[in-house]
């Protein structure tokens, strides 16, 4: 398995971008069927969950996330999850808690060229044969950027960490003052497979304001 | 930033992309893997604990990106190495020269292995014997007649009583270096 660094993808740089209300996802996409088939472009970031938690049959958990400037080597968010206290009891829990996360950034940001995004996960007793992701990131409904990325195999019960290097799209000054002033319409969806299969799917939103 | 400023009032844009390269790291446990990583990527060094799985790096240097695939050097994870050589255009080789005559032939045998898997046996290997610093260190010379590759001639070097210094031979593409860590980050991009 090599790491095969898509060069930056999308549309390119965006002229404009017209307002546009959200729409339902669109009934042909199947991401069921995914990665044998090209995830459909058409289809804008999901309003829900395409798989449960229950589908995490492998028991991959993500227990650190970093991000730093590839060019000034700068961490810029870090985050690590705490050891879980109470198993048991899972009533109060938000079911989708551990799945989403809401990032909020300087303007700065999209300045940025190139960031190493670092994730580390555990994974149950059994090996896992591929180990696939594909992210992409839509500001409202376009897509800005889609990312493939094979981990491969995964020993049993090991903690792994990867860190992959984004390649910003290059943006038009409208269309980062339009991501800046309406925080959160920035989103992506993480998909996880083992073997062709889903098993897993992450949320995030982002703000660009600076602030809450 | 003076070049990209350079760059900027040329009208060139930005400076092409960095060339990248897939490397595997492995070697025994504790020779020093993550640290020798960690130290590259201005990370720090005091709160490593051994891996156990595998951990992708993109090192950065001047004119190239490494992304490294550093494996654990335990028997639970190492017995999977080969699961991971597939796509590398290089594998770089750590070794504790403070070991002990039974870890360090356990890592000759480790070694050879690996210069004779098919998935390897074509590509430059960087075999660093790390620790250097420690009383117990074997020096290069000591270390290359232990674990003469099969593939040369066999290495030399210097004595060990001589100050430390940078001692690369190339032996059909295997390098040795015997500097520490430390001293290998200091000669960063030399």
């Amino acid at each position: 398995m090599g790491l095969e660094r898509r060069p930056p993808g999308g549309p390119g740089c965006w002229r404009h971008m017209p307002h546009r209300r959200w729409h339902r996802k669109s009934p042909v996409c199947q991401p069921a069927l995914w990665p044998r088939q090209e995830p459909c472009e058409a289809c804008g970031p999901r309003l829900d969950y395409l798989c449960g938690p229950e589908d995490n049959v492998y028991n991959i958990d993500f227990t650190r996330f970093k991000i730093r400037d590839m060019e000034t080597g700068t961490v810029l968010f870090e985050i690590t999850k705490p050891p879980s206290s109470n198993k048991g009891d899972k009533r109060d829990v938000d079911p989708n808690a551990g799945r989403f996360v809401r990032y909020q950034f300087t303007p700065a940001f999209l300045r940025l060229r190139q960031v190493g995004a670092t994730v580390e996960f555990t994974v149950g007793d059994l090996p896992i044969n591929n180990f696939r992701m594909i992210e992409r990131h839509y500001f409202r409904e376009q897509l800005l950027k889609s990312f493939d990325f094979e981990f491969g195999f995964c020993i049993p019960s090991s903690k792994n960490t990867c860190e992959h290097i984004y390649e910003f799209p290059a943006l038009s000054e409208e269309i980062m003052r339009e991501m800046i002033h309406h925080p959160y319409e920035t989103q992506s969806d993480s998909f996880y497979f083992v073997d062709n299969k889903l098993v897993m799917h992450n949320k995030a939103d982002y703000s660009y304001s600076g602030g809450p | 930033m003076d070049y990209l400023c350079f760059r900027t009032l040329c009208c060139k844009g930005p400076p092409p992309p960095r060339a990248e390269y897939d490397v595997v790291c492995i070697g025994l446990t504790g020779s020093g893997k993550t640290s020798l990583l960690s130290r590259l990527c201005n990370e720090a060094t005091d709160n490593i604990s051994p891996t156990t799985g595998f951990s992708i790096k993109a090192v950065p240097f001047q004119n190239a990106i490494l992304n490294v695939k550093e494996l654990g050097g335990a028997d639970s994870i190492k017995k999977y190495w080969s699961r991971y050589y597939q796509g590398s255009q290089g594998v770089v080789f750590v070794l504790d020269s403070a070991s002990s005559d039974e870890d360090l032939e356990v890592a000759r045998n480790e070694l050879h292995s690996a210069l004779q898997h098919p998935q390897l046996c074509t590509l430059p290997f960087l075999i660093l014997a790390n620790h250097q610093d420690k009383p117990a260190a074997r020096s290069v010379q000591e270390e290359s007649i232990r674990g003469r590759s099969e593939r040369g001639d066999g290495l030399t070097s210097e004595r060990a009583s001589e100050p430390p210094h940078l001692s690369i031979r190339y032996q059909r593409g295997v390098m040795m270096m015997d500097r520490s860590v430390q001293a290998l980050w200091s000669a960063d991009d030399a």
